[in-house]
């Protein structure tokens, strides 16, 4: 068997194992809904608010700025779904590196960084996934741009810088806990991601930088909202498109190293 | 003997930060760590053959743990050679890690939230087990550990033994070559423990598969392994049959006696007198007296026994291996030897 066809296939018993679960615990489904309501709620009722009083911030209508909205939930929850979980199973007080589970990892015959990316699912985010895609729908639709090819492509290149940097940033604090075995540092990445709520182009050109080339927020929430409005330009595609591979690149170094010092100085 | 596992000088020097206690020296070290070199495991040597079930003895900290995770590829050695089924462990190739198996008595890696039976098939999965193989290898694990009504439960709802016998069939679902047990039967109680000891034996030799245990409970390594390495302080002091380590380094054995009826105050000083050698009485019950005795004086020191005190009962015995290990553990093998 291929090494491909063995990593479909963890992904796929690790799901089932994660509605097995889920399965288990019934009442969650309904704390769940009420949770995902109570969030969109929160999302769509902040900007409302705003746009009740003005009728753009900076050149963005309150239509667009829905599109960011649902960006915003689109994206935190793919990192819902098995990133996030699956890296927090190994950092954090009960996690992998605290409670000695990560030596089983190491010993199984899987690609590690694999293994520990997909480990842990939560099934029910699926339900959070459709409806933020209805927000981004429903705002472009109101918007009544004709949605092009062009931003349907820019679209999937740009969602794909957005999850490699998200991926890349949540490895590297990953990898932190193999140094350091505090507060789980991947909560840093919870706050740093709410920064991602607003189009960050509605800042100043100070803020706006930052946040686009330093704290890629902008890369990962503003921009796959901005191409699918066709607001983007090649420029920050292609930069965009280095910065992840920079990023990814980076982090694996650091994830490897960390593998490293856990090999040789865990007891 | 074909040297399924070679080990030669192999060294693991820890680096851990050392402070002194108080706030203002916990405020220094965050600037200024200082480390300290702990030498875990000390330039050993050892071969160990296919088939062969070997325990690794020695006192908590002497470096057994260290030892099995650097031969299971978990940590980097320091310095030296480790060698197994011609993988180098470290490197933790694929075809390497099929090959062996861990079990961690303090650990488990069954899934708290799904069924024993769910957490077997992600194994199978894991370790791409044939659907005949886990099918065949399952029935018989399943029969040998007596498991059958525990793999519809969740692994969170099993009693301490109920969940070692299923860790030892998830690890054992592949079936690898090498199998590495880090105190299997840890916390177990006396039925258990014995129950897992007559399976590991009887899997070794069924498909001669090779084990190194590591144990606290000294019937463990009585019963299941034909030599032992004995580890102190990261060194290896001893490496060979067991009975041998005990006879060479305790030359003592101990004598039981019971005092007739009356129970006389005298005895204890008696018994004392009767020999002016190294002896101690280690256990006194009414008329009962234990006492461990040097070997080369156990002749002289019966024959006034009995001349001196009306016995009605005397046995010569071995000293129990416990005894001897405790010896060890506190003493040094050196000093015995």
């Amino acid at each position: 068997m291929n090494q491909f066809k063995l990593l479909k296939r963890l992904v796929v018993i690790y799901f089932k194992k994660a509605l097995q679960q889920e399965i288990a615990f019934r009442f969650d489904f309904f704390v769940k809904i009420l949770f995902t309501l109570l969030e969109l709620a929160g999302s769509v009722g902040g900007i409302l608010i705003i746009f009740s009083k003005v009728e753009t911030i900076n050149g963005w209508h309150f239509h667009e700025t829905l599109v960011v909205t649902g960006m915003f939930l689109l994206i935190q929850n793919l990192k819902n779904l098995f990133i996030g979980p699956s890296l927090n199973g190994i950092s954090g007080l009960d996690g992998e590196l605290w409670t000695g589970r990560f030596d089983f990892t190491l010993l199984k015959p899987v690609p590690t960084q694999f293994y520990i990316s997909i480990q842990k699912w939560s099934p029910l985010v699926i339900i959070d996934l459709v409806i933020s895609m209805a927000v981004i729908a429903y705002a472009l639709i109101q918007i009544s741009t004709t949605v092009t090819i062009i931003n349907i492509v820019a679209f999937i290149i740009s969602i794909f810088i957005s999850l490699t940097l998200l991926y890349s940033i949540m490895l590297a604090l990953t990898s932190a806990a193999f140094w350091y075995l505090g507060t789980p540092l991947l909560w840093i990445f919870d706050s740093v991601i709410q920064m991602g709520r607003y189009p960050v182009k509605i800042y100043p050109t100070t803020f706006k930088f930052i946040l686009t080339w330093v704290i890629p927020v902008g890369f990962m929430i503003t921009i796959p909202a901005e191409s699918l409005i066709g607001k983007v330009n090649l420029f920050e595609i292609s930069g965009g498109i280095l910065l992840a591979v920079f990023c990814y690149l980076i982090s694996l170094m650091f994830f490897r190293r960390s593998i490293q010092k856990y090999s040789s100085a865990s007891s | 003997m074909n040297s399924e596992i070679i080990v030669e000088n192999l060294e693991k020097i820890y680096r851990v930060p050392v402070r002194d206690s108080g706030l203002i020296a916990s405020l220094k070290s965050l600037f200024k760590p200082i480390y300290s070199d702990t030498v875990a495991v000390s330039k050993i040597s050892f071969q160990i053959g296919k088939g062969e079930v070997v325990g690794f003895i020695g006192p908590n900290g002497a470096g057994k743990t260290t030892t099995l995770k650097m031969l299971s590829g978990l940590l980097h050695p320091t310095s030296g050679r480790v060698e197994v089924a011609g993988f180098t462990p470290f490197e933790r190739k694929v075809e390497y890690l099929k090959k062996i198996s861990m079990i961690m008595g303090n650990k488990t890696q069954l899934s708290w939230d799904i069924t024993v039976l769910d957490s077997l098939y992600v194994i199978k999965e894991i370790y791409q087990v044939s659907d005949e193989d886990f099918k065949q290898r399952l029935d018989e694990l399943v029969g040998l550990l007596e498991i059958e009504e525990l793999l519809p439960k969740m692994a969170r709802n099993l009693s301490l033994g109920e969940r070692a016998k299923c860790e030892i069939t998830a690890a054992l679902l592949y079936q690898p070559q090498i199998l590495f047990l880090d105190e299997p039967t840890l916390g177990m109680d006396v039925s258990v423990q014995l129950k897992l000891r007559n399976f590991f034996k009887e899997y070794n030799q069924k498909y001669n598969t090779t084990i190194i245990i590591t144990s606290h409970y000294m019937a463990d390594i009585e019963s299941l392994c034909s030599r032992v390495i004995l580890i102190n302080k990261g060194n290896l002091v001893y490496d060979g049959a067991l009975e041998e380590l005990a006879s060479q380094i305790s030359p003592f054995k101990i004598i039981k006696i019971a005092a007739a009826e009356d129970s006389n105050p005298d005895n204890y000083a008696k018994i004392l007198n009767c020999i002016d050698g190294e002896r101690s009485i280690i256990n006194q019950r009414e008329n009962n007296y234990s006492i461990r005795v040097h070997k080369k004086d156990i002749a002289k020191f019966t024959a006034s026994l009995i001349e001196s005190i009306p016995l009605v009962d005397l046995t010569v015995v071995d000293a129990p291996i416990e005894a001897v290990i405790d010896q060890i553990y506190r003493e040094g093998v050196k000093q015995c030897i």
